[in-house]
C-alpha cells in the first residue's frame, strides 16, 4: 500500500467514525430520556419484589391496606401527584416523593393526626439503614418508586377501618391429617426446637415476647393480648390443631397474621414446638 | 518546480550569507544575519534631531516587528528609489517568506523542512541528506520512543497480526474512554450505581463512552492473549535477546487481567459485585488458610465482604495503580521491541537456506513514514469498528443494585477467570482421591477394620479450593515465566538440537504442548461455565431459562445481555391471564411469538417428566405441569409474571412441597 492510499483510507475511515458519531448523536436526546424511563421502570419493578417481602404483611398486596395493620398506600388523596390533599391536610410542604422517602426512611414514631379514628397495633418501624432499618438507601427510593406508581391509582382504598372478611376458606382439613402433615418425630428433638427458636425470634417475639409470655412490645395496647405460652393452664386447652390453624391461618379478629403463606410446613410445626415446649405439651390432643 | 519543491539556496547577498534555508535545524535554527537595520539607517538619524510622528513609525517597525520583517527593511528603501530595487525586493520577500514558512514546518514537524515534508506524505524519497525523518526521532519526544525501521519481513501483517499494537491502542482507548467516565463516577457504595444510571440516561454520549470502555476492556484481554499466542507459536520468546521480554510481556498478561477485574466491580450491580466476589474468593483459600488466606481476602475485599472498603480499593487500583505500573511495563516492552531487537523474523524468512531470501527479508522498512501511516491507519480503522459495535450492536449490561443478601443463581466470574471457577468445580482430582479412598477403606476393611458408611482415609487432607483455586493458576505463573523462554532453551541444549524457531518443521513439542495446553483450558473454562456441574433444582433451572435472575451474564464476552424469552418479548406483547401449558403441549404453526415461548416452556417440563422416568433423580421431575400468570399488577403499567411449576410433592424428598413460583415483575418502560 502506498502511502498516499493509506493516509487517504485513514482519512477516510476517521471521517467515517465522526459521521457514525454525529448520526448516534443525533438520537442521543431521545436515548437519554427513553434511559430515564428505562431505569425508571427497573426501579419500579424492584420495589415491587421489597414490597412482597417489607410491606405487603401490613400493607395489603396491592397497597389496599389493611385495617388495624397499615394505613392504605394506593389512596388517591395522598399520590394525586397534582393536588395530594392528604399533604396539604398534615401541613407537608414537600413533594410526596419526599413524603413517602422519608416516611419509609425513618418511620412513624407517633401515629398519623390523620388516622387518628382508626386504632392500629403498631408504628411503622424505620426502614432504612440510616435510621437503624435494615434497608439500603436505594432500596428505599425504589420503594418509593413502585408506591409512586400507584397514582392515580384504580384499587378503591380502604380508609375506614372495616372488620376483615375471612378469605374463603378451603375445605376444612380434617384433624388427623394435620396432625400427619409434622415433618419430625415427636417429642421434638433439641434441633427442632432450636429451628423453632429461629422462626420464633424473626416473626413472633414482637408481639408473643422473647420469654414467651405474651407481653412483646408489639402487644401494647391490643385489644386481647396475645397468647402466654408459659401459662400452663391456658395452654393446656390449646390443642395441636387449633394452634397449627392459629398460625397457619391466623386470628383476624385479635389481630393474629396469617403464616401459612409465608412459613413451610415445617417451619410452622418448629415454630408450634418451641412455643409448646415451656409447658411440655407435645402429646397430640 | 513548483513552490514546493523549491531549494532554498546559499544566497551571498552584501557580502553576508544572509539566508541559510537547510541549516541543521537540531543546532538551532539558522541564524538569518540580513544588513543590520541599525547600519543603513544611522546617518538618518544623525541629521534628524526630533523625528516626526512617521519617522517615529519606522523606527518602531525596525527595531521592534519580527524577524522577517527586519529582514526585509534594507530593501524596502531600494525598492522605493528604483523599479530593479522593487523587484529585488519582491525576490527578497519571497525568500524570506519561504525560511519563514520553512523553518516553522521543522519546528512543528520536529525536524523535516517544507519539501520533505511534502516528499514524505507523497512516499517520495528524503530530499535533503542525512535523511531529515532520522531527526524526527531524534528532536521529537514521542517519535524518540518509536523505532527509525524495521526489518521489512517482520511487518508482514500474517507474522504478527498487528496484536501487540492493538494491545498498546486498547489501552489508549481504555485511558481516555476511562479519564471521561471518571469525571462523573463516585467510589462509594452509595453513589456509584447512581452515578452509572447518570452516565447512561443524563450524559451525551455517556453510554457510548461506557460501551466502548467495556469493549476495549474485553477486546484488550482478548487481544493481548492472543498475542501472548502468536509470540509463543512464532517462537518469538526464544533467548537470549527476547527472554526478557517475554518476563515483561507475562507481566502485562496478568496486569491485563487485574486491570480488566478491578473494574469489573465498579458499576456496582449485582453483577458486578458476585463476579467479583466470585473471583476474590480463592484469596481466602491460600494456603495457610488461618494466616495469609484470612489477611489477603481482609486486604483485598476491605472487610470479610465486598463493601464501601473493597470499592475504593479496587477503584484506586482501577484508576491509578496498576494503571502506572502498566504504563511502566509497556514502555519497558516496547522499548526492548523497538530499540534493543525489533520484531522477530518469520522463522522461515530467517533460516531460509538462500541467502537472497534472508537478506530481503532484512531490508529496513523506515517507520516514517511507511509504518507510521500504517499505524495511522490500523488506528483509524479499529476506533471505527469499536465504535460502530458499541453503538449499534453491544451494550454494556447494567443490572440491578448489588444486593449482598441475596446470591444470583448461576453467578459467575467475569469469562476471563471462569478457567479458574472451573478448576474449582475439581471435576478430575477430587473423584480420582474419593475413588481412591475407597480402594483403601476396602482394603482395610480386608484386614478387619470395620471401616462404615461415610468413612475417610485421605479425603480429610486434601484441600480442593487451595489446590484448584490458587496452587495450581499461581503454578501457571513460573510455568509461563520461566518455562516458556528458559526451559525451552535448556531443553534444546540438552537434545543438542539446532535452535530454530520453524514451528512445523522443527518444534513438534511445541505444537503438542501448545495444542495439550489450548484443549486444557477451553475444557477447564467451560467446565467454569453454568452448563456443568449444576446443582440447582430443576425446576428452578426452567424459571431460571425463561425469566432468569438479575446477575448473570454470558460466559463468553462481547455477546449482548441475554434476559430470557418473555422479558425479550416485551411488556406490550405479553397478554393477561392465566396459561395452563399443558394446552400448549403440541406446537402449532399459527401461533404468535408468546404462544411460542408459552409451548417451549412446555416442552422443558415434558422434558424434565421424561427424564425423571428414564431415572435421572437429579434433572427430573415426577409428573410436572406448568401454568403462567400474567397479571396488571399496577394500573399505570407494572405486569406481574408468575411461572407456577408443580409436580408430586413428597416424592423427590418427603418434605418436597411439589411446587416452585418464579415471580418477575415487569415495567412498560423497562428495555431488555
Amino acid at each position: 500500500m502506498s502511502v498516499q492510499f493509506k493516509i487517504l483510507m485513514g482519512i477516510l475511515v476517521t471521517a467515517a467514525t465522526v459521521v457514525v458519531m454525529l448520526l448516534y448523536g443525533i438520537n442521543e436526546d431521545n436515548r437519554m430520556n427513553q434511559y430515564q424511563k428505562n431505569f425508571a421502570g427497573r426501579s419500579i419493578q424492584v420495589g415491587a419484589e421489597y414490597y412482597e417481602t417489607y410491606c405487603m404483611t401490613c400493607h395489603g398486596e396491592r397497597g389496599e391496606g389493611i385495617a388495624g395493620k397499615g394505613p392504605p398506600l394506593n389512596r388517591t388523596d395522598l399520590l394525586d401527584l397534582k393536588g395530594t390533599p392528604y399533604l396539604k391536610a398534615i401541613g407537608w410542604g414537600g413533594t410526596t416523593a419526599d413524603f413517602l422517602h422519608n416516611t419509609i426512611a425513618a418511620g412513624r414514631p407517633q401515629f398519623s393526626k390523620f388516622y387518628e379514628d382508626e386504632s392500629y397495633q403498631a408504628h411503622m418501624p424505620t426502614w432504612s439503614e440510616d435510621f437503624g432499618g435494615p434497608l439500603r438507601p436505594d432500596q428505599v427510593v425504589s420503594l418509593t418508586n413502585f408506591i409512586l406508581n400507584w397514582a392515580p391509582g384504580e384499587y378503591e382504598p380502604v380508609v375506614a377501618p372495616v372488620t376483615p372478611t375471612p378469605g374463603p376458606t378451603a375445605t376444612p382439613i380434617p384433624p388427623e391429617e394435620i396432625l400427619k402433615a409434622i415433618p419430625f418425630p415427636m417429642p421434638p428433638s433439641d434441633q427442632t426446637l432450636a429451628s423453632g427458636k429461629d422462626v420464633y425470634t424473626k416473626y413472633c417475639q414482637a408481639c408473643h415476647g422473647e420469654n414467651r409470655d405474651g407481653k412483646g412490645p408489639g402487644a401494647a395496647g391490643m385489644a386481647k393480648p396475645p397468647r402466654d405460652f408459659v401459662d400452663c393452664a391456658g395452654m393446656a386447652t390449646l390443642g395441636f390443631v387449633t394452634h397449627h390453624d392459629a398460625v397457619a391461618n391466623g386470628i383476624p379478629a385479635n389481630g393474629m397474621p396469617a403464616w401459612g403463606k409465608k412459613l413451610s410446613n415445617e417451619e410452622i410445626w418448629q415454630v408450634i414446638m418451641y412455643e409448646r415446649e415451656p409447658c411440655k405439651l407435645f402429646t397430640p390432643q | 518546480m513548483g513552490l514546493f519543491n523549491r531549494q532554498v539556496k546559499k544566497k551571498p547577498e552584501n557580502g553576508q550569507s544572509s539566508l541559510e534555508g537547510n541549516g541543521h535545524p537540531a543546532n538551532g535554527d539558522a541564524q538569518t544575519q540580513p544588513p543590520l537595520p541599525d547600519d543603513n539607517g544611522a546617518e538618518l538619524f544623525d541629521v534628524k534631531t526630533a523625528p516626526t510622528l512617521s519617522e517615529r513609525l519606522g523606527d518602531a517597525a525596525r527595531t521592534r516587528s519580527p524577524h522577517a520583517i527586519k529582514a526585509l527593511m534594507p530593501w524596502l528603501d531600494k525598492a522605493r528609489s528604483s523599479p530593479e530595487g522593487r523587484a529585488e525586493f519582491i525576490d527578497k520577500t519571497k525568500e524570506v517568506a519561504w525560511v519563514q514558512a520553512d523553518n516553522t514546518v521543522r519546528a512543528i514537524s520536529a525536524g523535516m523542512g517544507i519539501a520533505d515534508t511534502r516528499a514524505f506524505f507523497r512516499g517520495d524519497p528524503p530530499i535533503e541528506k542525512p535523511n531529515p525523518r532520522y531527526k524526527v526521532h531524534v528532536n521529537a519526544f514521542f517519535a524518540h520512543l518509536r523505532p527509525k525501521y524495521y526489518e521489512k519481513a517482520s511487518t508482514k501483517f500474517s507474522h504478527t497480526f498487528a496484536l501487540g499494537y492493538l494491545s498498546l491502542y486498547m489501552f489508549m482507548l481504555e485511558t481516555i474512554t476511562g479519564v471521561i467516565l471518571m469525571v462523573f463516577y463516585t467510589p462509594s457504595d452509595r453513589r456509584a450505581y447512581e452515578d452509572i444510571i447518570k452516565i447512561m440516561s443524563e450524559i451525551p454520549y455517556g453510554q457510548l463512552m461506557r460501551d466502548l470502555h467495556r469493549v476495549g476492556a474485553e477486546l484488550m484481554v482478548l487481544i493481548v492473549v492472543l498475542h501472548m499466542t502468536r509470540v509463543f507459536l512464532t517462537g518469538s520468546f526464544k533467548p537470549p535477546a527476547r527472554g526478557f521480554t517475554w518476563l515483561t510481556g507475562v507481566v502485562l498478561l496478568i496486569l491485563t487481567f487485574a486491570l480488566s477485574f478491578s473494574g469489573y466491580l465498579l458499576p456496582w450491580d449485582q453483577l458486578a459485585y458476585w463476579a467479583v466476589t466470585i473471583g476474590t474468593s480463592m484469596a481466602k483459600s491460600v494456603p495457610p488458610k488461618e494466616i495469609v488466606g484470612y489477611f489477603s481476602n481482609l486486604i483485598m475485599r476491605g472487610g470479610d465482604t465486598i463493601n464501601q472498603n473493597g470499592l475504593l480499593r479496587f477503584y484506586l487500583m482501577h484508576v491509578f495503580a496498576l494503571p502506572a505500573i502498566t504504563l511502566v511495563l509497556i514502555s519497558v516492552h516496547y522499548y526492548r521491541v523497538a530499540r534493543t531487537h525489533g520484531i522477530s523474523l518469520p522463522a522461515a524468512d530467517e533460516e531460509d537456506p538462500d541467502p537472497a531470501v534472508r537478506k530481503a527479508a532484512k531490508e529496513r522498512i523506515d517507520y516514517l513514514p511507511e509504518l507510521f501511516t500504517r499505524e495511522l491507519l490500523w488506528a483509524a480503522i479499529t476506533t471505527f469498528l469499536v465504535v460502530v459495535y458499541s453503538a449499534f450492536v453491544f451494550h454494556a449490561p447494567l443490572q440491578e443494585h448489588s444486593n449482598p443478601l441475596h446470591t444470583p443463581l448461576h453467578t459467575t466470574a467475569p469469562w476471563y477467570f471462569l478457567w479458574i471457577q472451573g478448576l474449582l468445580k475439581d471435576a478430575f482430582v477430587l473423584p480420582a482421591i474419593r475413588a481412591l479412598d475407597q480402594l483403601l477403606i476396602a482394603i482395610a476393611n480386608m484386614f478387619g477394620a470395620n471401616l462404615g458408611e461415610g468413612a475417610t482415609i485421605i479425603v480429610p487432607f486434601y484441600d480442593s479450593p487451595a489446590w484448584m483455586g490458587v496452587i495450581i493458576p499461581t503454578m501457571i505463573i513460573p510455568a509461563l515465566f520461566l518455562g516458556v523462554p528458559y526451559i525451552n532453551e535448556w531443553w534444546e541444549k540438552f537434545w543438542g538440537s539446532k535452535p530454530s524457531r520453524q514451528l512445523l518443521k522443527n518444534r513438534k513439542g511445541t505444537v503438542v504442548v501448545a495444542i495439550l495446553s489450548t484443549v486444557f483450558m477451553l475444557v477447564i473454562w467451560y467446565q467454569g461455565t453454568p452448563f456443568f456441574g449444576v446443582t440447582a433444582p430443576p425446576a428452578i433451572e426452567i424459571g431460571q431459562a425463561f425469566l432468569p435472575e438479575e446477575g448473570v451474564l454470558p460466559p463468553v464476552p462481547l455477546v449482548p445481555d441475554d434476559w430470557g424469552p418473555l422479558r425479550r418479548l416485551g411488556y406490550a406483547n405479553l397478554p393477561d391471564g392465566e396459561y395452563d401449558l399443558a394446552d400448549y403441549a403440541t406446537p402449532k404453526a399459527t401461533y404468535t411469538e408468546f404462544e411460542r415461548i408459552l409451548a417451549g416452556i412446555q416442552q422443558e417440563i415434558i422434558k424434565r417428566g421424561q427424564e425423571w422416568e428414564r431415572g435421572d433423580k437429579v434433572r427430573g421431575l415426577p409428573n410436572p405441569s406448568g401454568t403462567l400468570k400474567i397479571e396488571q399488577w399496577q394500573p399505570n403499567g407494572l405486569k406481574r409474571i408468575d411461572l407456577v411449576i408443580t409436580w408430586d410433592k413428597g416424592i423427590v424428598t418427603p418434605t418436597d412441597t411439589g411446587q416452585y413460583v418464579r415471580t418477575v415483575f415487569l415495567h412498560q418502560d423497562a428495555r431488555y
